[in-house]
């Protein structure tokens, strides 16, 4: 086991490193960023000072040892158009992400895996046709339009909700609602194809002739067993949630991370992209990571196989 | 399988959650609806967050300038000075010195002390720093000799040569110049005044979030004007839907409305509040500079080589042929839905100019003749444009002019390949001519005489190219060297005709600005003219 985790967790430091030298390069691919600094009189030894200022005239691979080196301790540089440095701009959006994504991981777990459980276990009936009906809207919607729909009701027609903006905990209910909606169409259909296929094995069968309760027989027997491609889905999904969505955030004007990102790529702040990207990378490396070794220890021919 | 899970059983826990869920809200609190001490504004667009004069554009207005008083203010109808900070404002010396008579006993918030003559001199000389980026830098760094204080109230600015436009860099709208506290910035820095900006104006910053919100509290008996709401939260909401869901849950209380969505504002009775003839909008046809700028492009089609007369003839009808080859009446009738009009042409000339004619239209959509004039200039296969679709301030639909503009050019042979890009950091790329040839929409604010404003976006030493810079360097300095109200408004007028002649941009009209407003404004004086949010301590 020891060795496996250790092999995984080599992995995972070399997928950092290759991700950090396509950032680092992808951003410097995209443009100049002195041509944004600088006021149009400068002159041309303004603009050199300051590309040496900002290590800008060194050769690549300097530069980008500078970068990771600093990237380690946590300093980015200082965002282009805010002028403050790009971690304090991250740490400021990432409690709104955390939020929403939060809510919409709750609202995911409460309602995808008990509906797709009982899809599962009452296979053909009525719950079964309308839940499966709802997983099939829930993906095909796009949120910005589900996001409208629910402002305009919730929002202007009942007065219920707030339409956009965070403050209280009503404000993160209907972007919240919006981000876990298409989630759970996911969740819940795989967890009832993984339901479907275990409930029929020769094992599930064997409880039931054993006697056993029809409720230890689904929870403890059949979905535990199910459960392994959903914790992989589920622990992919929690980070991409987690990671906020773009559209939900611009529709509901969430300052989250997802808005600043993308103002970031729009205005070429090359400090928050490679910050956010980095970030983002290391969150799904280590979750992925931390499912491998889930999947590990709950079934040890993953291990031995590895 | 009885028992354990059957559908009542399921039903009845899903019921509960479910509605746990959607009843949270009304246990907790009945709605989000704004305090009726609270004013909401919701803002499409911001710039650099920087509320700096030295720094700034024009984009911050909409959020800092009720933070501040200018030295010289507008009357909101006629746009006239008015007394501000300064109660007189005096040249001598053939115009080459000013004299501002401060306002005794206007503070600054939170206790930083009484607006001197110091405050004044530090906020003009940040100016002449080497990084300093905002539209009037270049004017202080040309023009400005030193500024003396006399005395506490008194502020003597001392130039080069003698410059009748001073006044109007320091008035409510367009002057740049918000007045700091000295003291304040070079105790905590500038980047923590940055973020907390401290002024003498009719609302004190409290707290915000860059890129979200900022409040504001009315600040008591305030020299100027008490503003009717306690309270003040401008929000930045670009998304054009979402405002208007704001405006009609009541959340907010003013926001832009323009498009569909005035339509939708209508029928949802809303009350509309119109500032008429606001921003002047037009096409930049970038590449039109000087050979000392990255942006030169004598080999663009609509640019031409000023070496050779043949290729600015062609260069001329290509631009014409862009003009032609646009529906304006379209974008009037369908993206403006009527709020906008022909006359005047663009580039700065409004009604209440001097010399402003209603003969300047904008040319008429003939696609035929822009066809004919491409093929005369040699491009009768058509030619490719860069364009950046943006949304900047004065022009929050500047995406959908672009893209309109666009299908139109795409008519005629003119292919656009888009690069969209935030005016956050395009427009310091702009400022520098070096948006690789790039066009974009512009929609231009109010200055006092349209030359004004050339001299900052027309001629080669200006902060901005926001037309074409060169041919008339020398056109602009004998204007600016006129000090004869009458013979400079005739000289404006003859250069007004160049321009509009030389086709240099693509005209568009002039918009007006429209916004919806909540039943808690009952009236908002905004300045006319003006087409940013503004005067928010005149809404009651």
């Amino acid at each position: 086991m020891q060795r496996f985790i250790v092999g995984r967790l080599i992995q995972s430091v070399v997928s950092m490193f290759v991700v950090s030298i396509v950032v680092f390069a992808l951003v410097r691919l995209s443009g100049d960023p002195i041509q944004i600094m600088m006021p149009a009189e400068a002159t041309q030894k303004d603009i050199e000072l300051m590309r040496a200022s900002l290590g800008l005239d060194r050769p690549w691979p300097v530069q980008y040892w500078r970068f990771a080196s600093r990237a380690v301790q946590g300093d980015f540089g200082r965002s282009v158009r805010f002028r403050r440095p790009a971690m304090d701009l991250i740490a400021e959006r990432y409690g709104a992400t955390l939020e929403l994504g939060g809510l919409a991981v709750l609202i995911v777990i409460v309602v995808a895996l008990p509906v797709g459980v009982y899809s599962a276990v009452r296979r053909g009936s009525a719950l079964d046709y309308t839940a499966r009906a709802l997983a099939a809207l829930g993906q095909a919607v796009p949120p910005f339009w589900l996001g409208l729909v629910l402002v305009l009701i919730f929002g202007v027609l009942l007065h219920l909700l707030p339409t956009s903006g965070r403050g209280t905990p009503l404000h993160v209910l209907l972007p919240g609602i919006t981000l876990g909606w298409f989630a759970v169409a996911g969740l819940m259909r795989l967890t009832r194809s993984s339901m479907l296929d275990v409930l029929g094995s020769e094992y599930v069968k064997l409880a039931r002739i054993k006697g056993l309760p029809e409720r230890q027989v689904i929870w403890k027997h059949a979905f535990k067993n199910a459960a392994l491609p959903v914790v992989t889905f589920a622990a992919l999904l929690f980070v991409a949630l987690l990671n906020g969505s773009i559209i939900v955030e611009t529709v509901f004007g969430w300052p989250g991370l997802g808005l600043l990102v993308i103002e970031a790529v729009d205005s070429r702040d090359y400090p928050i992209v490679q910050a956010v990207v980095l970030c983002l990378s290391a969150m799904y490396i280590g979750v992925n990571l931390l499912v491998d070794v889930l999947y590990a220890y709950l079934n040890p021919k993953i291990r031995y196989s590895s | 399988m009885a028992g354990s899970i059957n559908r009542r059983a399921f039903l009845k826990r899903a019921g509960t959650a479910a509605a746990a869920v959607m009843g949270a809200p009304l246990i907790t609190r009945g709605r989000a609806s704004a305090a009726n001490d609270r004013l909401v504004a919701a803002v499409g667009q911001w710039g650099t967050k920087t509320p700096f004069a030295w720094r700034t554009v024009q984009a911050e207005k909409p959020l800092w300038d009720c933070v501040y008083d200018s030295l010289i203010m507008r009357d909101p109808k006629t746009f006239e000075y008015r007394p501000g900070l300064a109660t007189t404002f005096q040249p001598s010396n053939e115009m080459r010195t000013w004299t501002f008579k401060l306002r005794p006993g206007v503070k600054f918030h939170e206790g930083w002390g009484e607006l001197t003559a110091e405050d004044v001199k530090f906020t003009v000389e940040q100016n002449l720093k080497p990084d300093s980026g905002g539209g009037s830098a270049p004017f202080f760094r040309s023009q400005l000799d030193r500024v003396e204080t006399p005395d506490k109230h008194t502020a003597v600015m001392h130039f080069k040569n003698r410059v009748w436009e001073v006044p109007s860099l320091f008035t409510q709208f367009v002057g740049y110049q918000n007045t700091i506290s000295k003291k304040y910035v070079e105790s905590v820095g500038e980047e923590k005044a940055a973020l907390h900006p401290i002024g003498t104006g009719p609302y004190r910053h409290v707290e915000g979030r860059q890129g979200d919100y900022h409040r504001f509290e009315g600040v008591p008996n305030h020299w100027r004007k008490t503003p009717a709401f306690k309270e003040l939260v401008i929000r930045r909401m670009p998304e054009p839907a979402t405002r208007l869901a704001g405006l009609r849950a009541g959340e907010i209380d003013i926001g832009q409305v323009f498009g569909d969505y005035l339509d939708q504002a209508l029928r949802a009775g809303l009350r509309i509040q119109e500032a008429p003839q606001a921003a002047c909008y037009w096409v930049i046809l970038s590449g039109q500079t000087t050979p000392d700028r990255d942006d030169y492009c004598p080999t663009c089609p609509w640019a031409g080589d000023p070496n050779d007369k043949k290729s600015l003839e062609n260069a001329r009808k290509v631009r014409v042929a862009m003009n032609l080859g646009v529906n304006k009446k379209a974008i009037v009738s369908a993206l403006w839905k009527g709020k906008g009009a022909e006359t005047p042409f663009s580039y700065y000339y409004y009604p209440f100019h001097k010399g402003y004619s209603t003969d300047w239209k904008v040319p008429s959509y003939d696609p035929d003749r822009a066809k004919r004039l491409l093929a005369e200039a040699g491009h009768s296969g058509g030619f490719e444009v860069r364009v950046n679709p943006t949304v900047m301030a004065y022009a929050l639909d500047g995406p959908d002019v672009m893209e309109a503009v666009v299908l139109d050019w795409e008519k005629i042979g003119i292919k656009a390949k888009r690069f969209p890009e935030m005016i956050s950091t395009f427009g310091p790329k702009s400022r520098n001519r070096k948006t690789n040839k790039t066009h974009w929409v512009y929609g231009s604010p109010p200055f006092d005489e349209p030359v004004l404003a050339w001299n900052r976006i027309i001629h080669s030493k200006g902060a901005f190219n926001l037309l074409c810079e060169g041919p008339f360097d020398e056109d602009i300095e004998t204007i600016m060297k006129e000090f004869d109200a009458d013979k400079r408004a005739r000289l404006t007028r003859d250069l007004g005709q160049k321009l509009y002649d030389g086709h240099y941009g693509v005209m568009l009209g002039i918009k007006s600005i429209t916004w919806a407003l909540s039943k808690k404004v009952a009236s908002w004086q905004t300045l006319a003219y003006v087409p940013v949010e503004n005067n928010y301590e005149y809404v009651s």
